[in-house]
């Protein structure tokens, strides 16, 4: 099995940096192990916080910038994501098929974020700018 | 060795709900394991990850509320701190000594936000009183 998935315009909120980011988080995911490797996982989940941070960080201070209405629910939405993360990430990885388990939770998990609730402030975003 | 730094008074910043947050961060990073264990450690490190994340916004927050002329420049240095953990957190936790250098990053993390950064917001909410 090879999980992967590949970013694409469907993808895309408008905003470069922000899809740059989707971007990052989309290898970095693909970069799950599908076997048991608990220092390869390990790494691999210290990327995925640490650049989820960054991203939900610079997306809540572009919708403040956007005046996106809908900001505090969107950032309430940002720590769901990262509470449902952080569940998943301390399950047992000690099968293979735990390891590909996780590999698709998180791809779920990123798509599921971008085509929600992304797409929300994406489209507001594109009712602001002068075409 | 135990390495453990329980929080107590002179960590305080004077509000409560951040200072409970400290004092569950200092639990989390006590309980980083002194011994091999991969998937104890992970479990640690991915809960560090998701309080300090909490922590941070809610001290923003806080931050944001007194109007903290520093706002700015404390919210990058949380963005750094999360870096650093990320860059620690990525080594190689196959032996005693690297999960006990591990352990003792995180506290000193910890504490060092805390008593340099975090006592500024202390200091400035007490001034305005
Ligand atoms: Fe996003
Ligand atoms: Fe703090
Ligand atoms: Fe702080």
């Amino acid at each position: 099995m090879n999980h992967k998935i590949a970013w694409n315009a469907d993808f895309s909120v408008g905003i470069d940096k922000l899809d740059l980011q989707h971007q990052t988080l989309f290898d970095i995911i693909n970069g799950i192990p599908e076997e048991v490797n608990e220092q390869r996982v390990r790494t691999t989940i210290v990327r995925l916080f640490k650049y989820t941070h960054e991203h939900f960080a610079l997306e809540e201070e572009e919708m403040r910038k956007m005046g996106y209405p809908r900001l505090e629910e969107h950032a309430k939405i940002h720590e769901d994501l990262i509470a449902r993360l952080t569940e998943v990430s301390t399950l047992p990885l000690d099968t293979d098929q735990a390891n590909q388990e996780f590999k698709s939770f998180a791809i779920d998990w990123i798509v599921d974020h971008i085509q929600t609730i992304d797409m929300d402030y994406a489209r507001f975003h594109k009712t602001k700018e002068p075409s | 060795m135990n390495l453990r730094i329980d929080w107590n008074e002179t960590y305080s910043i004077g509000i409560p709900e951040l200072d409970a947050q400290h004092q569950l961060l200092f639990n989390i990073a006590n309980s980083i394991p002194e011994t091999v264990d991969e998937k104890k450690a992970r479990t640690c490190i991915v809960r560090l990850f998701k309080y300090a994340r909490e922590h941070f916004t809610a001290e923003e927050d806080e931050m944001r509320r007194v109007g903290y002329p520093k706002l700015d420049e404390h919210i990058r240095i949380h963005d750094a701190l999360i870096s650093n953990l990320s860059d620690v957190a990525m080594a190689p936790l196959d032996t005693e000594e690297a999960n006990i250098a591990f352990k003792k990053f995180a506290l000193h993390w910890i504490v060092d936000h805390i008593m340099i950064r975090d006592k500024d917001i202390a200091r400035h909410i007490a001034q305005q009183r």
